[in-house]
């Protein structure tokens, strides 16, 4: 099971309502959207995969388990590829 | 050729041929020339622009006056990086009854011909496209005039046609620049009173409170800052009176801030 954490380095800044944060290798600036920032929060602590899918199925009952999983792993892949979150 | 462009600490120098450094001094006008200094902030040759004075990928023009705005970007970049006081937005600004009203806006969204607009309407021009702020607090004027794309929007109106034909400046392709008068002169400051984003829909202009930080991050350009800084800085620009507009005809939507901040 592949559990997610944040990235070691990465800085936030809130201003607002925004969450950005700078990843540590490009310094790059990254505005998070809605699901972002609550995946940003969430993996505070490290999250294998199914409990950050229970976490979002509780608070998103009427989104179907499909839809919700791939709404999910497209927003953690880019938290990803944006070197943000680590997966291990 | 070398031209000397006052800094606010040293020269920026700008290494060039002749005819863009014409066209840099037709649309520069009140940028005081000084005696250049030993290193070369910015090059342009063969249509090619490349900037010394701080990280930058080199830029290509398909003429002389678009390599020549290029080089004026260049001279803000190297006037701005030479003070941690100062940044730059890429956005217009113009002056207000309580201070300048400074409009943010994606590529394309429109600020150069509301801008213009506004002038024509009365209000001074600081900028129609790149904005010097020092501490958060103040935009310095740099007196440049501002440029349109032709042909001009079909809804611009006989008034603001006229306006610009009879303010022209510089122009070669769709590259048309206006020389607005009364504009705010090179060094002067005024506060800055508020950011309003501009968004096209349809309908009538609306004005509502807005969160401008997303928007402030892409359009803020300061290298000499760390990452951390520079958004530290956004966030205090974040906080002064923030709008959004949204709005279908430009020149109504002029009329809509003449009328609240003129």
């Amino acid at each position: 099971m592949t559990t997610y954490a944040r990235k070691p380095g990465t800085s936030e800044t809130v201003i607002g309502d925004d969450v950005f944060l700078v990843a540590p290798e490009t310094r790059e600036i990254v505005h998070l959207d809605v699901m972002g920032a609550a995946l940003w929060r969430l993996v505070e602590t490290p999250q294998p995969h199914a409990d950050i899918v229970a976490t979002f199925a509780d608070a998103f009952p009427d989104i179907g388990p499909a839809q919700l999983a791939a709404d999910l792993s497209a927003a953690l892949q880019k938290l990803v590829a944006e070197g943000l979150v680590a997966e291990a | 050729m070398r031209q000397g462009f006052a800094g606010p600490h040293r020269p920026i120098k700008l290494v060039a041929g002749e005819a863009v450094l014409n066209h840099v001094a037709a649309i520069a006008p009140g940028w005081p020339r000084v005696s250049p200094g030993e290193t070369d902030d910015a090059t342009v040759g063969n249509g090619i622009l490349s900037i010394a004075a701080y990280a930058a990928p080199s830029l290509s023009f398909p003429h002389d006056l678009a390599a020549a705005n290029g080089a004026v970007g260049a001279l803000i970049g190297a006037y701005v990086v030479q003070d941690r006081s100062l940044l730059a937005l890429h956005a217009a600004a113009l002056l207000g009854r309580d201070g300048l009203i400074v409009l943010l806006g994606d590529h394309g969204a429109g600020k150069s011909t509301m801008a213009v607009a506004l002038a024509a309407r009365g209000l001074q021009l600081v900028t129609d496209d790149r904005l010097v702020v020092r501490d958060e607090r103040d935009g310095i004027a740099l007196g440049l005039m501002p440029k349109l794309r032709v042909p001009l929007p079909p809804n611009a109106d006989a008034a603001f046609r006229a306006y610009v034909v009879v303010h022209a400046g510089a122009a070669e392709g769709e590259m048309h620049y206006v020389d607005v008068p009364d504009r705010l002169p090179f060094g002067a400051t005024a506060p800055l009173a508020a950011l309003i984003e501009l968004k096209r829909s349809g309908g009538e202009p609306v004005l509502q409170p807005g969160t401008p930080a997303k928007a402030l991050v892409g359009v803020t350009f300061a290298p000499h800052l760390a990452v951390p800084e520079k958004l530290a800085r956004i966030a205090r620009l974040a906080a002064l009176p923030s709008y959004t507009l949204t709005y279908g005809d430009t020149f109504a939507a002029a009329d809509f801030l003449e009328r609240r901040f003129a």
